[in-house]
């Protein structure tokens, strides 16, 4: 049995990002599996999803508190995406075994396996192939505490999970104050090194493109790959032109085949 | 040492910056990625802030010889090393602590092993720690890169601090919107100088703070 996890919260992401992903999961994935949503807003969902409530144990870290907490910079809270923490909890909300989670704005376009092959003695994690190499290597991506991997999707089990659990108890209110980017930039920052990465022959970035330095091409369909990110961000390379799933969806044939 | 002596002129320069031909040349051989950043290491912007807080530590402190130097946030101590050697003529090695590795394999090249002793520690992760160490004076200038030393960094010595209200910075994830708020975010028991000045050229909005004092 693989327990798929999800999150939505806010009003960014229509119940469809959710029901959507849903179905991509269930039309690659053939294997055991129960899909859950961490949400405290059920309607519309697809009744074969479980919501999970937001967990507590971390300080300010359900949406509700996050955004009434005085910790916000640029306009954000200091990592925004602090629900997305609660699944490094071993046995949380009593759901034990071999893990999976998938931000909602991505798309499936093959089969899983060859991923869920990948997961091993270390958690596994996308990695933003995409990104200018010689860029990470410059003094200010580590001053920025920039990402370097890309939680888009993600892989663990509950002992694989421990220690990042252990950190978030023990630190969460530095963690938040330091990694303001998010929760790929505290992966990056104190756990890179135990997590594989899932490589770019399986996984890249539609606003990005797959890989640095020869294949970066945005909005280009590479339908030999198994998942495709959305991710956007002020920083980005061609910023203007980055476009959220469903503005892609208007636009491209290809992505309204696999977003459904 | 050699065959060229140097002129009183040169003898008289605060810093060798003679140093920094030899050293550029062979960052940009090993390290090409960081020739920006070691470049901006002695800006007009970075040498004002140094030369404020070794004018203000002349003054306000009681510092000789003896005085033990550890600098967090130390990044290539291009300006500060050379400055506190020129003006303390220190009898220890100067202590500077990064999480930046080649930037502090990069300092001791510049400074000698002689000079300095450097120490890759992250500071957010490590201030219960090196408030135990026996320090006379404890220097950061890059507050706003930092966790707060508000609570965890008790140390004996001295404290010289500086942060900015600069945000526009991302990796500006600390700054304080005055000087107040910052001498409220150092902690200090006692206050031995505080100020601030001009951030950049551009506005007179942004500044930069500095507090001297004890924990």
């Amino acid at each position: 049995m693989i327990h798929v996890f999800s999150v939505r919260w806010g009003t960014k992401y229509s119940i469809d990002y959710v029901n959507r992903l849903y179905n991509m999961v269930k039309r690659n994935l053939r294997a055991d599996f129960k899909f859950y949503c961490q949400t405290d807003d059920t309607q519309g969902m697809d009744t074969n999803i479980v919501a999970l409530p937001f967990l507590d144990e971390l300080p300010n870290s359900t949406p509700e508190k996050m955004y009434a907490s005085q910790e916000f910079i640029t306009g954000l809270p200091r990592l925004w995406d602090r629900p997305k923490l609660n699944y490094w909890k071993p046995n949380g909300w009593g759901i034990t075994g071999q893990k999976m989670y998938f931000d909602l704005d991505l798309i499936i376009q093959n089969s899983l396996l060859p991923i869920i092959k990948l997961h091993k003695d270390k958690p596994l994690i996308g990695r933003s192939w995409w990104h200018n190499m010689d860029d990470e290597k410059k003094p200010f991506w580590l001053k920025n505490y920039g990402a370097r991997c890309n939680g888009g999707m993600m892989m663990w089990n509950d002992e694989q999970g421990k220690s990042l659990w252990r950190d978030l108890k023990k630190n969460a209110e530095k963690i938040y104050f330091i990694c303001t980017g998010g929760s790929d930039n505290w992966i990056t920052y104190r756990h890179f090194d135990k997590f594989d990465k899932i490589p770019p022959r399986y996984y890249y970035s539609f606003n990005r493109g797959c890989e640095w330095p020869h294949d970066t091409d945005m909005h280009r369909h590479r339908k030999n790959k198994i998942v495709c990110v959305f991710n956007t961000d002020e920083y980005g390379r061609n910023k203007h032109f980055q476009l959220e799933l469903h503005q892609a969806e208007r636009n491209y044939k290809w992505v309204q085949e696999y977003w459904q | 040492m050699g065959l060229m002596q140097q002129t009183k002129m040169m003898e008289g320069f605060p810093i060798p910056v003679w140093e920094w031909s030899r050293q550029l040349a062979e960052i940009t051989h090993d390290y090409p990625h960081r020739v920006e950043d070691f470049a901006k290491s002695y800006s007009r912007n970075q040498f004002i802030a140094k030369t404020w807080m070794l004018e203000a530590l002349k003054v306000y402190a009681d510092l000789d010889r003896a005085t033990k130097w550890w600098i967090m946030g130390s990044w290539y101590g291009s300006i500060t090393v050379p400055l506190i050697r020129n003006t303390f003529k220190p009898t220890n090695k100067i202590h500077l602590l990064d999480f930046d590795k080649e930037a502090l394999d990069i300092a001791r090249k510049l400074h000698g092993d002689y000079a300095i002793s450097t120490h890759h520690i992250d500071v957010n992760w490590e201030m219960k720690r090196l408030s135990k160490l026996k320090a006379d004076v404890w220097i950061n200038t890059s507050c706003e890169h930092m966790y707060p030393l508000t609570e965890e960094f008790n140390p004996n010595g001295l404290c010289v601090f500086q942060s900015t209200n600069f945000a526009k910075d991302p990796s500006h994830i600390n700054c304080c919107k005055d000087l107040d708020e910052f001498i409220e975010q150092c902690n200090f028991k006692e206050i031995l100088y505080s100020g601030e000045k001009p951030f950049h050229d551009w506005d007179d909005i942004h500044k930069r703070f500095m507090v001297i004092g004890y924990k």
